[in-house]
Parts: C-alpha cells; sequence; structure tokens
C-alpha cells in the first residue's frame, strides 16, 4: 500500500466519523434496540450489521420474524426493500473506478455501498481526485461500516436506559441529515425535477403500494426527469 | 423461534443484501462516468433517495410510527429553512432538525 492510499484512505475514515458516522451510528442504535424486542441476541445483532449492513433490509427481517414469517418471506422482501442498492451501486462505480484495479476490488467495497455513504461520495466526488476516490471511499464505506455494528450492540444492551422520547429523536437524525445532503445538491435541473417529483409521488404510491411505492416512485421520477432534461 | 431459524434468517438477509450490489457491480461495467446512462442512474438513485426520505416523514415504521406527521413536516420544513439561512451547513441543520423535532415531540406529542 503506497502513501497516498494511505492519505486518502484516512481521510475518508475521519470524514465518516464526522457527521456521517454520527447519523448512521444513530440509527442502527436504534435497530440494536429493535433487534432486543424482536428477540435476537447481542451475537445475532453483531452479526445482522456486519453481514448484512443495510438498516431498511434489517428492519424488515426483524418485522418478518416478529410475525413469524418464512425464511422465504424474508429473502423476498429484503431483496425489494435492498433493490435501491443496485442503481445505487451502477451510479457509483464509474465515479471510483480506477484503471488496471482488479475487478475484485469492486465487489468487496460494494458491500460498504449503503445511502450514507453513496450520498456523501455522489456529492462530493468532484473534489476529490479520480486516483484518490477509491481509498477515499473504502476508508468511508469501512468506518461507518464498523461504526454501525458497534451502535447495533450498545443499542442492544442499551435498550430501555434511554427515555423514548429521546430514542424517537435520535431516531429522527438520519432522515434529516439524508434531507439536508440531497438539498444541498439541487443545482442539477434533472436532479431538482426528480427528488421532488419522487418526494410528492412515494406517499401517493404508498396508499396503492406500500411495498413498491418507494423504488416505483423513484424510477418514475427519474425517467421523467431524464426525458424531459437530459435526452 | 429458534436460535438456528434467526441465524438462517441473517444469512438470507446479508445475501438478499449483497446480491443487488454485487448486480451492481457487474453492470456498471458498461457504464461511463460522463455518458447518458450514468445521468439517468443519477435521477433515478436520487429519485429513490428521495422517495424513501419522504417515506419516512409521512409513512414510517417502528418508533417513529408513534410520532406525529405534522409535528415530522414541521420539523423537516425548519431545517430546510435553516439549511438555507447557515448557507447550506449540514450538521448545524441536521442536529437542529432533531433538537426541534424532540422539543415538538416531547411538549405536543
Amino acid at each position: 500500500m503506497n502513501k497516498t492510499f494511505d492519505n486518502n484512505f484516512k481521510e475518508g475514515c475521519l470524514t465518516a466519523l464526522g457527521i456521517p458516522g454520527i447519523s448512521l451510528a444513530a440509527s442502527f442504535f436504534a435497530l440494536g434496540a429493535l433487534f432486543k424486542n424482536s428477540g435476537l441476541n447481542a451475537a445475532q445483532s453483531f452479526l445482522s450489521t456486519l453481514i448484512g449492513f443495510a438498516l431498511p433490509g434489517q428492519v424488515v427481517m426483524a418485522e418478518t420474524l416478529i410475525v413469524n414469517g418464512t425464511l422465504l418471506n424474508i429473502l423476498i422482501a429484503v431483496f425489494l426493500t435492498n433493490a435501491r442498492l443496485y442503481p445505487m451501486t451502477i451510479n457509483l462505480v464509474p465515479v471510483i473506478r480506477q484503471k488496471n484495479r482488479p475487478i475484485w476490488h469492486y465487489y468487496f467495497l460494494a458491500h460498504f455501498i449503503a445511502v450514507t455513504s453513496w450520498v456523501y461520495m455522489l456529492n462530493n466526488y468532484e473534489k476529490i481526485t479520480k486516483e484518490s476516490r477509491f481509498s477515499f471511499f473504502l476508508g468511508l464505506g469501512s468506518t461507518l461500516w464498523i461504526l454501525s455494528t458497534i451502535a447495533t450492540v450498545v443499542g442492544f444492551y442499551t435498550t430501555g436506559i434511554i427515555s423514548k422520547k429521546i430514542f424517537v429523536a435520535i431516531i429522527f437524525l438520519n432522515p434529516i441529515y439524508f434531507m439536508c445532503m440531497i438539498i444541498s445538491v439541487l443545482n442539477k435541473p434533472h436532479i431538482v425535477a426528480t427528488v421532488f417529483l419522487s418526494f410528492i409521488l412515494a406517499p401517493i404510491l404508498f396508499l396503492f403500494t406500500p411495498d413498491w411505492s418507494v423504488l416505483l416512485a423513484g424510477t418514475i421520477s427519474g425517467i421523467i426527469s431524464y426525458f424531459f432534461f437530459i435526452r | 423461534m429458534s436460535d438456528t431459524y434467526i441465524y438462517f434468517a441473517i444469512v438470507l438477509t446479508a445475501i438478499a443484501t449483497y446480491l443487488p450490489r454485487f448486480l451492481g457491480v457487474f453492470s456498471s461495467d458498461f457504464v461511463d462516468e460522463d455518458g447518458k446512462i450514468f445521468k439517468f442512474i443519477s435521477c433515478v438513485s436520487y429519485g429513490i433517495l428521495a422517495a424513501l426520505i419522504s417515506r419516512i416523514f409521512i409513512h414510517p415504521v417502528g418508533a417513529l410510527e408513534q410520532t406525529s406527521t405534522a409535528i415530522r413536516l414541521l420539523a423537516a420544513s425548519a431545517t430546510i429553512v435553516v439549511l438555507f439561512i447557515s448557507k447550506k451547513n449540514i450538521l448545524f441543520s441536521s442536529l437542529f432538525g432533531v433538537i426541534f423535532f424532540g422539543i415538538l415531540n416531547l411538549y405536543f406529542n
């Protein structure tokens, strides 16, 4: 590993320890409490974030376990919930791609692609040189993953200690952070149009198809904006 | 529910989570950073993220479900105002949003 890689990696780690890490850890802290109430033990909670690092899918798993859903139910429900990671990954990899880097590095790095790391990278990649992006993202994503795993276990053990009102406020940090991040980059017409359209469409579609509303709203808004502003 | 069943559920969740990431890396081979497909995928990705945020604010699941929609939307709106006043200071605005939401939820929910 060369010195430039180390420095970019460190920079990514330090970035993750700021507001991206705080907001994500807050959500995983809440997830730890949910896991405890769902009947998982500490080792299972730890393992879940370690190998299945994507909060909405983990919530779906816990909720399906509570209602005694089958393993097939869990597989399908989690896949549908996390299908959003597919376009996000396609979007991110060309940004961090480096010539001569083996393809398996990207398959390894993919484990760290989640909304928080994706939003940060997509909002800031133009400030980072092309050669530095892979190592920066590796530092960012892996630190967020470690923080989330720790926060899940802490949340598991501290359930009931923190007042419910404070607990709910902590959970609110993550969506508020996502909202601030997304609004701060609304400078391209096609992104502005997509975001506004999707924000309105999602709750309407939720009334008809709760499971598909997020994917459908995002896809429909994206297609409309693309045809109006880019094509 | 046995421990083994839960471990199976966790492993299946991990597979179902990694699969879209794996397919995403595979498909990204055909996408260029400056191309139109990249812009199209950007639109869809930002759209999905906006839909996710909208859903959390309007139809949340879990603990947020027990809070008032009006309070969530009021806190989000105030945060947007603060974000622009603070010249897009994300840290300050996010903390403001959470504290404001916490206060509203404490006194009016």
